[in-house]
């Protein structure tokens, strides 16, 4: 069979000694960005592409870059999990549970899971990938912008399942999120929003220095403010891997994650935050223990953090199968294939087969060394907690605001990430669980600019949002989900 | 638990301010970002959606406050961290350790770009130290030193990020 | 509270101790350039401008002794990255590749930028000309530019096309194609070609536009069809392609222009360094093997007769709103 004869030439290029070795740095250096609060593949990827000019072979190029994306997708859980500090818009979901067990001494547990989800959802996503590849990328082209507009929609209204108690704080969160995107150019008009003569906020907020001041310095403000001796959260380490419960309450979890993740993944732009959220939101409605969900369940890390690892392996597929990079670190590794002259796209398979199939045998490869690095690693990372507040707090502020400080070089955003750190601890005052927020500005750009697409494309009707396939499909689900959601909840009231 | 009246004063004064920002954003969005054409939706069309969202959302936050003050679903939801917010802080004292932070966070940011990265990370810890954790001075300085090495090594040497050196040393 | 004011003045000291000792050292100011040169895009990664900065960006170190960092600053249509530009300090290390794209051309005559295109910024170089395709999907019932118009007039209904920005330079030539043409054009703006590009390929509008590098890969593969190219003369690598003007449709075109700026007040020295590397990029062999391989036709043009390209250009876009009466919804 053709695949099976493709796969073998393709490992046949992985496994010589110069991919492996460059498949392990990557995953390694993946890793490190993962973890390192405000640097994304994306920056990283862009920072190493002039290396990837003195590399001859494409192949080896594309093997260091995809090992970089998604072992970041792997190392993106480790801060939110430690300290409530999500790297990536994929990873917000991540902290809610994943940051209060490790305030339950349960970040082993947490971090483990982690790794063995992404693990099991990277491979079973690349073999996915390997198989069915051309009919599903025709199936993500489907997605125009009626559906992008319903889809982000849907992600938007699990957001507010994220909300815990108050359903009206959620959605205040949601609506303040959509807001601060709108700052700066409007992409469809071009007139500047909200920006009142300020030069900085012509270009608008970046979603690092949001996720990371809404989260992690609130986090810090809130901690300063409560002890006089910051002695806390680094009290207890706890085991240091999952035991036969999590996994039991996991494994389910992992394989839906693993789903929806693989098919949400596809579609270019948002892919990967869409699955994670959906993920948690269905966790949450299966669990037969929806409460414990904000209050540490493991189910609430196994579920997203699987689900955002196979959106980072078949974001892969519209690249290779159609040429149309999905996100921008998948762009920055679409400039590297044509600068070498490889054109990324449908004629791929049979002009450049070692490229295709030596990259995604490089995944299965890569998929393995990441759970060996990670195991391990766990163990380190969770040692990490033992390192006194006094300490800990000012090191990882001075990464945030560096790492806010080089997306665009300006101390502007040193400020803005203060402000969103201000934000983030009066929520927390108020009890408000911040993850809308930061959610809700990933989604605000797609939501708004697919809407006003729309009716540009429709002449101002709104049917289209109903009558297209895929868009309709979606509205009818989502006033299921509604009506089913409010009959519960009156069904529940009235029983107590 | 029983509620704390200056948490209810603070939810309210917040739902007040949500308020607020929603009358401004949906006036901003009509009168100078304009709706534009249903078929054309001019640039303050969702503006103006998110500012009368936010009025509805704040006013029905504050009813909600004012009307279910006291009942106890609502003091169930604010035992879930263990905390009661605002209350517990007035109650233990705040250790003011968070204001200090804030302002040391605010001089980094001014100092980055004219004194440079390394000058910038050493002055931060040091005074982190000193300042906001209160700590002796040999300690520090060691603190200060290990840190400040090694995120010099990180960021410049390993990832080899473009950082500003200094305006006023240039 | 008392011990940490002592702390503060302590700090306070040792600070502008530090401040002293390295200030003492003067930085001698070397030949340029003495650190790496930072090349602002001002479109994401993967379009056509940052594949020909990146293709500069290869095969510049065998000419300069400092590396030429492409940094891709997209949003606004191109907007946001020139000011970037334009804000930093005229000594060179700052550039602007892609000066001559529809922001700077376009955008002017149709709404207020934060910045002059002309004043601001000085030109360099000119580097290529990407021509814009007009292209339709796969399964539309026209084969040509003219039986498009026709079918849209026969229809009777807006023909709606994906362009990569408003008021970008794809823009104004299918909106003044409409125009001309008689016919009403919805031009629909995406963030940037490449996405603009995947939505037609989805089947979601009937036409769009887009240059070279972006359709090429998808009318090889069958997803697209082309129906004009529109720049004055053919492109190279589109040699079977009719021109708009060949097929009856005469309106001023420009293609995207993409040369590199510096901000006003950069040294006339600099400015020379940057023309003599280019141009022995320009004739570097590999370099030309990478811009045929990404569709990219070779224009050089040194910095005085940019100038007056750039300006030339610029009027004949004005003309052309005018003329059409074209104006931002």
């Amino acid at each position: 069979m053709d695949i099976f004869d493709g796969l073998i030439g393709g490992f046949s290029v992985a496994l010589t000694p110069t991919n492996i070795l460059v498949a392990f740095l990557g995953c390694l250096l993946g890793t490190a960005v993962g973890v390192l609060p405000g640097l994304g593949p994306a920056a990283t990827i862009a920072m190493l592409l002039p290396t990837t000019y003195v590399i001859d072979s494409p192949v080896t190029a594309i093997i260091l870059m995809a090992g970089i994306y998604y072992g970041s997708m792997y190392g993106g859980s480790t801060t939110s999990i430690l300290l409530n500090l999500p790297g990536e818009a994929a990873s917000v979901v991540t902290c809610i549970d994943g940051y209060k067990m490790a305030q339950k001494g349960r970040a082993g547990a947490a971090l483990g899971i982690a790794a063995i989800g992404s693990f099991i959802a990277g491979t079973v996503a690349v073999v996915g990938l390997t198989f069915f590849a051309p009919p599903i990328a025709e199936f993500a082209l489907k997605f125009g912008p009626p559906e992008k507009f319903t889809l982000a929609l849907v992600g938007l209204l699990m957001a507010v399942t994220l909300s815990g108690s108050s359903i009206i704080k959620g959605m205040i969160l949601l609506v303040l999120g959509l807001l601060i995107a709108s700052v700066g150019l409007d992409p469809v008009s071009g007139k500047t929003r909200f920006s009142f003569g300020v030069t900085e906020l012509q270009s608008g907020f970046d979603f690092v220095t949001l996720a990371m001041g809404v989260f992690g310095l609130g986090e810090i403000f809130y901690n300063l403010e409560k002890t006089l001796k910051t002695e806390i959260v680094t009290t207890k380490v706890g085991q240091v891997f999952p035991n036969i419960q999590d996994w039991v309450r996991s494994r389910m979890a992992i394989l839906r994650g693993t789903a929806v993740g693989f098919f949400i993944g596809i579609i270019p732009g948002g892919g990967a935050v869409i699955s994670s959220l959906v993920s948690y939101a269905m966790e949450k409605k299966v669990s037969k223990r929806p409460e414990e969900f904000g209050q540490g369940a493991i189910e609430g890390v196994a579920g997203p953090e699987s689900a955002n690892n196979a959106a980072s392996s078949s974001s892969f597929i519209p690249l290779l199968t159609l040429g149309i990079p999905g996100n921008a670190a998948i762009a920055m590794i679409f400039a590297a294939l044509l600068i070498k002259g490889i054109t990324p796209g449908p004629f791929l398979i049979k002009e450049n087969p070692d490229v295709f199939w030596g990259v995604i045998a490089s995944m299965y490869l890569g998929n393995v060394m990441l759970l060996v690095l990670n195991l391990p690693l766990v163990g380190i990372w969770v040692q990490l907690l033992r390192v006194p507040y006094r300490i800990l707090a000012p090191v990882v502020i001075l990464f945030t605001a560096i790492g806010s400080y080089s997306i665009a070089n300006q101390a502007f955003d040193i400020y803005a990430l203060l402000g969103f750190g201000v934000l983030g601890y009066l929520l927390k005052k108020l009890n408000f669980e911040p993850g809308p927020l930061p959610l809700a500005f990933v989604l605000s750009p797609m939501i708004e600019t697919s809407l006003r697409q729309s009716l540009l494309i429709s002449g101002g009707s709104f049917s289209i949002f109903v009558t297209r396939p895929i868009s309709g499909t979606l509205i009818a689900l989502l006033t299921v989900l509604i009506i089913g959601q409010v009959l519960f909840s009156l069904r529940k009231r009235r029983k107590s | 638990m029983k509620r704390h009246d200056p948490l209810q004063k603070v939810e309210l004064a917040a739902a007040v301010l949500v308020v607020a920002l929603g009358a401004f954003v949906t006036l901003y969005a009509y009168f100078v970002l304009r709706l534009g054409l249903i078929i054309s939706p001019g640039a303050g069309f969702m503006p103006f959606l998110l500012g009368v969202a936010l009025l509805l959302l704040g006013a029905s936050w504050f009813l909600k406050t004012l009307l279910l003050s006291g009942a106890i679903n609502t003091a169930a939801a604010y035992d879930l961290t263990g905390e009661v917010g605002l209350a517990s802080g007035a109650a233990k004292g705040h250790s003011g350790k968070h204001l200090w932070g804030f302002l040391v966070i605010l001089l980094f940011g001014l100092l980055l770009e004219r004194a440079g990265f390394l000058v910038s990370i050493t002055l931060f810890m040091l005074v982190w130290q000193l300042i906001v954790e209160k700590q002796k001075w040999f300690v520090s300085i060691v603190i200060t030193v290990l840190t400040a090495g090694a995120m010099y090594v990180i960021f410049r040497m390993l990832l080899k990020i473009h950082l500003p050196s200094g305006a006023w040393f240039s | 509270m008392k011990k940490s004011y002592e702390k503060i003045l302590i700090v306070a000291g040792l600070f502008f101790g530090m401040l002293l000792l390295s200030g003492g050292a003067i930085a001698s100011e070397d030949k340029f350039p003495s650190k790496p040169i930072n090349v602002i895009v001002p479109f994401a990664a993967g379009g056509s401008t940052d594949l020909l900065a990146r293709a500069v960006e290869k095969v510049w170190p065998k000419y300069s002794s400092q590396p030429f960092v492409v940094i891709n600053r997209p949003g606004g249509g191109g907007v946001t990255g020139t000011e970037v530009v334009v804000r930093s300090k005229p000594d060179g290390y700052t550039i602007y590749l892609g000066y001559g794209s529809g922001h700077d051309m376009v955008m002017p005559h149709l709404q207020k930028l934060p910045y002059d295109t002309f004043k601001d910024l000085v030109p360099v170089a000119r580097l290529s000309i990407h021509s814009i395709v007009i292209v339709t999907g796969a399964a539309s019932p026209f084969k040509t530019l003219p039986e498009m118009v026709a079918w849209a007039k026969k229809e009777n209904k807006p023909l709606t096309a994906a362009v990569s920005t408003r008021a970008g330079s794809v823009d104004i030539t299918l909106t003044s194609l409409g125009k001309a043409a008689g016919i009403n054009i919805v031009t629909v703006p995406f963030a940037g070609g490449a996405e603009a590009v995947t939505a037609l390929a989805g089947g979601h509008l009937t036409i769009g536009g887009g240059h070279p590098s972006e359709v090429i890969p998808h009318i090889k593969a069958g997803r697209f069809r082309a129906l004009a190219v529109a720049t004055p003369e053919r492109d190279p690598a589109l040699p079977d392609l009719p021109t708009m003007k060949e097929v009856g449709v005469n309106i001023a075109n420009w293609g995207s222009i993409k040369g590199i700026a510096a901000p006003a007040g950069t040294p006339p020295a600099v400015i020379a360094y940057y023309e003599t590397t280019l141009k022995k990029v320009f004739d570097d062999p590999e370099f030309k093997k990478m811009m045929a391989d990404l569709y990219q036709p070779l224009q050089y043009q040194n910095a005085a007769d940019f100038g007056r390209f750039l300006r030339e250009a610029s009027a004949d876009y004005a003309k052309l709103i005018k003329d059409l009466n074209i104006s931002l919804k």
